[in-house]
């Protein structure tokens, strides 16, 4: 099974059973920055538990192992289930579950649909303004790449520079801001 | 005469040039593509990525059996997401602490 294939399983899955979902992590980062590889599709579901998500997780049963524990993430998004692939390679699906924080839901319902043909298919993906805050929010070293790779492909002229500054001043994280910003080469 | 400390200092800045170079020349190509094109090239950077990883275990397990080289990569790329996994100091979601 390739990445891409499981990435249009999952969003499948997710149109199944009728929960709303976005496409995040590396697959949002590539749309918006730099292309870079990973082993993980990351879906943010609209929903905190039980049957919807369930249904999800056994729409994906013949593909993906999920653990029976639903992990609490202390970095990003709360609820996250976990699965892995049931055939090689090796690859990780993430479902985590919306969750009650302001910036959260913003991103969640201001996301934009898009279509992928290499997907086959249109996928829900963030806006590039709300995947830059998430990612200074973060704040790994890879995370802050992103944010700068994000910044510097899209250029600071088509983005809302404004209303990312706004979200950073909330969450804390302007200083990350700044660092990203000046570490932006030189047009 | 130049000093050791000044040769040092020169080769950091010749350093940090060339990556800003590297980096200038990443953000140039990836902004010639389409988003679409973007997420094509990060599809195929995974798949391939994989691959690469699956044979260079293979090679160095000197492994005959597929199945146990992927058992590898699978036990690599745990280790990665927890090394990649460290946090800095910062705000996170309320409702994540």
């Amino acid at each position: 099974m390739t990445i891409e294939q499981l990435a249009a399983a999952v969003i499948d899955a997710c149109e199944a059973a009728g929960v709303d979902h976005m496409l995040t992590g590396a697959f949002a980062t590539s749309v918006y920055g730099v292309p870079r590889s990973t082993s993980d599709v990351d879906v943010v579901v609209d929903a905190l538990a039980g049957e919807p998500i369930q249904r999800v997780v056994a729409g994906l049963a013949t593909l993906v192992a999920f653990d029976p524990q639903v992990q609490f993430d202390t970095l990003t998004w709360g609820r996250r289930h976990v699965g892995r692939t049931r055939s090689d390679p090796p690859l990780l699906v993430e479902l985590f579950a919306l969750f009650d924080d302001p910036f959260v839901q913003h991103q969640f319902h201001r996301r934009r649909r898009i279509v992928l043909p290499s997907l086959g298919r249109a996928a829900w993906l963030p806006r590039p303004e709300d995947l830059v805050v998430q990612k200074l929010r973060w704040g790994r070293g890879k995370d802050l790449d992103d944010a700068r790779d994000v910044l510097a492909v899209q250029g600071l002229d088509h983005v809302d520079l404004a209303e990312i500054r706004t979200w950073c001043l909330q969450h804390g994280t302007i200083d990350r801001l700044d660092a990203v910003l000046a570490a932006l080469p030189a047009e | 005469m130049i000093d050791s400390h000044t040769t040092s200092e020169n080769a950091a800045a010749d350093l940090a040039r060339l990556q800003q170079e590297l980096l200038r020349t990443r953000i140039d190509r990836a902004r010639r593509m389409t988003e679409e094109q973007r997420l094509a090239e990060a599809f195929a950077l995974t798949d391939s990525a994989l691959v690469l990883m699956h044979e260079g275990v293979m090679a160095e397990m000197a492994a005959a059996d597929p199945a146990l080289g992927w058992q590898e990569v699978r036990r690599r790329l745990e280790r990665l997401r927890r090394a990649r996994g460290v946090v800095l100091p910062g705000n996170t979601p309320s409702a994540a602490r």
